[in-house]
């Protein structure tokens, strides 16, 4: 269910103390995110994302290469940064 | 029935709830799902495959023709997940199976076959208040 430092997956009914909150301050911040990150797959812990990828697996090795040597056993939410508008642009006749 | 909160925003409008999908080692996924009510069927993100559970349909390998105003055709293998629904206030389904579209796609959108044809759904967006009712 982990790799050796990242705990990925739960038993139902498990919630880790950030999940909650690290939800609330993805959608919250969903346009920033997009801005900085682009459209990926991205691991939030502790409202920092630690990894982003283009799928879920890279986006785990992204977070597990660069966490830093001190950090273990940590639970992070995964999080699809992507287009909320299906709209991409609205303009008049005249451009 | 269990009744589970959304989660509502604005700006673009929409509506979420929480998944949890079977991983393939036995353990859940907890994911937040758009809900569509134009889409047939869910769509998840073909890269999910490495790691949750699922079977293939018989007719796996699919080509989606969109209708509308899109009209465009899309590559995608059907199968089925096990998933329960979860909100923030601690309330649970039971654990169900669903048809699902494994697509090239960044998003993941709960429709109706298997999910949304055996809800009750409830949005209030005024009072920005929702849940959905699964008998599961």
């Amino acid at each position: 269910m982990s790799t050796s430092r990242i705990r990925m997956g739960h038993e139902p009914g498990e919630v880790a103390p950030n999940t909650w909150n690290d939800f609330s301050w993805a959608r919250l911040h969903h346009e920033e995110l997009l801005e900085k990150y682009g459209t990926c797959v991205a691991l939030i812990y502790q409202q920092r994302v630690i990894g982003t990828g283009v799928t879920y697996d890279e986006a785990l090795a992204d977070a597990e290469q660069h966490l830093p040597a001190a950090v273990h056993d940590i639970t992070p939410i995964v999080y699809l940064i992507n287009h909320r508008h299906r709209l991409y642009r609205v303009r008049t006749n005249k451009g | 029935m269990t009744r589970i909160g959304l989660e509502l925003y604005t700006q673009p409008g929409g509506a979420e709830v929480y998944i949890n999908i079977r991983r393939k080692d036995g353990g859940h996924e907890r994911l937040a799902a758009f809900i569509d009510t134009g889409a047939e069927v869910s769509l998840l993100p073909a890269h999910f495959m490495s790691f949750i559970d699922y079977r293939l349909s018989e007719k796996s390998d699919i080509i989606i023709d969109q209708a509308g105003i899109v009209g465009q055709a899309f590559r995608a293998q059907e199968g089925f997940i096990r998933l329960f629904l979860e909100d923030s206030s601690g309330n649970m389904t039971g654990e169900f199976e669903m048809p699902t579209w494994f697509a090239q796609t960044d998003e993941i959108l709960m429709g109706f076959e298997g999910f949304l044809d055996r809800a009750v759904l409830h949005i209030d967006m005024p009072r920005r208040a929702g849940w959905i009712e699964l008998d599961a």
